[in-house]
């Protein structure tokens, strides 16, 4: 079952200007429940637009969004109730860090849901061991390293117990170590607590590895949707959208050539280093 | 919302407002201001009207984005307009228990406002117009008849024009940030006034934190590529008066001077 379905939005920045452009055009496109989803597409090409549409903090010119089945522009739709459901974690860090120490800025969206402070915190430490910085509850978050606060933010979404996760760039700025962590962490989620996830990236390596559904977007519209092995294999829609292909789908195209065909459906590194140690 | 601060914004596009001199709309901005005060009658306003509007309807850039800057300043209005009406004494018209509006207070309030609007539309229109290097520019030259009483004025102009250059970069930050708290269920809006100042600090705090950071990566970047004493710097593109830029002091002038005439048209006009 689609757990939010976006249907024909338009929204544009420059409401005042006749000729501007849309930042999204007509933008459609369904997620389901524990699905796995990448959106790319170049710089500007409206990936970050586009998932301040999905908690309602954009509201699109036209179109509509169903969250399980309801629209959220519904006059008695609860807005704040959808942003604890679909927590949004954003690309800089830095705008969402305020408190004196770690573990009271996480608590923050707990309090906000409406616990109370001692289940907040306990829930936020709990939350903070599974990220594994749990030592760092009482330290400022100002003074930590850019890959801390990325987690201290992460949590500080995650502690309100959303059923969708949403996030803008995770991967920026990550060391291969802790990026490769991070992602593993997320498919633990997605597996274990069925929780939806949805991550724009530009690194598309690591889309074939985790990802089971992409969604690529060009000026505002989605040129492609479907399994990263359908989506990332399409020269076409890849150049039109001003993407490189991931290098396991140019292994797969250089051995085409040879005349070896591999199973195309089976492009993680694992799955290719089988396939390829097998070949002769 | 925060969005729909205007001032200190440029709008691109192409128009000959938008392409005068600096010194010129600096000039003239400062001419408008000067006339708002000094109008004491409705042939003055009106001169002011037409002499806006035109201006308004040369430059180019949406009405609806000009006067979007006035959103913010409405409730400033309100106030002025009330405190004016109500406590003026002179002429009653009309009464209800101890408020009385007065012919003076509607006068006076009418003008406030007309004054308070025309100011904030006169000056989102010189930034609109003038991108903020040409801004300084102009300012640096205008002004710099100062320098003979060893005032500094190119760094005096350089500070203008970085604190107007943050403007529209703290508007967006504020804007990403409310995005992000807004998203940890924050809410700006809800609770008493109390409430909503304790809901500003997850809003302030991380604003402040960045503008520190910007304005030391500034002053390291500065640093680094030894910056120091603005006044022997030469220009890559000289300020240099066109032909429109005469014309345009002349029809300033024009103006001025139609203005102190309106001082002595002695008409009596009956409001009520
Ligand atoms: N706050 C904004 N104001 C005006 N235009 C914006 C704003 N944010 C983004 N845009 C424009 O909307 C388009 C999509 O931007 P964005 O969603 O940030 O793209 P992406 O995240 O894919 O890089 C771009 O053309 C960008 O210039
Ligand atoms: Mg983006």
């Amino acid at each position: 079952m689609s757990i939010l379905e976006v249907k024909n939005i338009k929204y544009k920045y420059d409401k005042y200007n006749e000729s501007s452009k849309y930042a999204l055009n007509d933008v459609s496109f369904s997620i389901d429940e524990s699905e796995f989803t990448a959106l790319i597409g170049e710089s500007g090409s409206g990936k970050s637009t586009l998932i301040s549409h999905l908690n309602g903090l954009y509201r699109a010119d036209s179109g509509d969004i169903l969250f399980k089945g309801k629209s959220i522009y519904d006059k008695d739709f609860n807005l704040t109730n959808l942003r604890f459901k679909c927590g949004i974690v954003f690309q800089y860090p830095e705008y969402q860090l305020f408190s004196e120490t770690v573990l009271e800025d996480v608590a923050f969206g707990a309090i906000k849901k409406g616990l109370s402070k001692d289940e907040a915190y306990k829930k936020s430490l709990e939350v903070l061991k599974m990220l594994g910085i749990d030592h760092l509850k009482d330290e400022t978050p100002f003074n930590l390293s850019g890959g801390e606060k990325r987690k201290v933010a992460f949590a500080g979404v995650f502690v309100m117990d959303p059923d969708i996760l949403i996030f803008d760039e995770p991967d920026a700025g990550l060391d291969p170590v802790s990026k490769d962590q991070f992602y593993k962490l997320l498919k633990m989620l997605n597996q274990k607590y069925k929780t939806t996830i949805i991550y724009i990236t530009h690194n598309l390596d690591d889309v074939i590895e985790y990802a089971n559904k992409v969604i690529v977007l060009k000026e505002g519209t989605v040129l492609k949707e479907g399994k990263p092995y359908e989506v990332l294999t399409d020269k076409e829609i890849m150049s039109k959208a001003n993407l490189d292909m991931p290098y396991a789908v140019e292994i797969y195209y250089e051995l085409l050539k040879l005349g070896r065909k591999i199973d195309i459906s089976k492009l993680k590194f694992d799955e290719l280093k089988e396939t390829l140690i097998g070949l002769k | 919302m925060i969005r729909d601060i205007t001032l200190g914004q440029y709008y691109k596009t192409e128009s000959v407002i938008h392409t005068l001199d600096p010194r010129v709309k600096l000039m003239a901005t400062l001419v408008f201001l000067i006339s708002l005060f000094i109008s004491t009658n409705i042939f003055a306003y009106i001169l002011a009207t037409v002499f806006l509007l035109a201006v308004i309807y040369l430059c180019n850039v949406p009405f609806l984005f000009i006067i979007r800057g006035l959103k913010s300043l409405l409730v400033l209005l309100f106030i002025s307009i009330i405190f004016n009406v109500f406590l003026t004494p002179g002429e009653t018209i009309f009464s209800f228990g101890p408020l009385s509006i007065t012919k003076e207070g509607l006068i006076i309030a009418t003008k406030m406002a007309i004054r308070l609007v025309y100011l904030v539309i006169g000056s989102s229109i010189l930034t609109l117009t003038t991108t903020p290097s040409k801004l300084t520019d102009g300012l640096e030259k205008g002004l710099s008849f100062l320098n003979v009483f060893k005032i500094p004025v190119a760094e005096i102009a350089l500070m203008m024009s970085i604190a107007l250059r943050f403007i529209p970069i703290l508007i967006e930050e504020v804007d990403k940030i409310m995005k992000a708290q807004m998203s940890r269920g924050a809410d700006f809006e809800k609770g008493s006034i109390i409430e909503k100042a304790k809901s500003l600090i997850p809003l302030l705090v991380p604003l402040f934190v960045s503008s520190f950071r910007r304005a030391n990566d500034l002053a390291y970047a500065m640093e680094s590529r030894c910056y120091s004493n603005a006044n022997n710097r030469t220009k890559l593109k000289p300020l240099k008066y066109k032909r429109i830029d005469y014309i345009t002091y002349l029809i300033l002038l024009l103006f001025i001077i139609l203005i102190f005439i309106t001082r002595y048209i002695k008409i009596d006009i009956r409001v009520f």
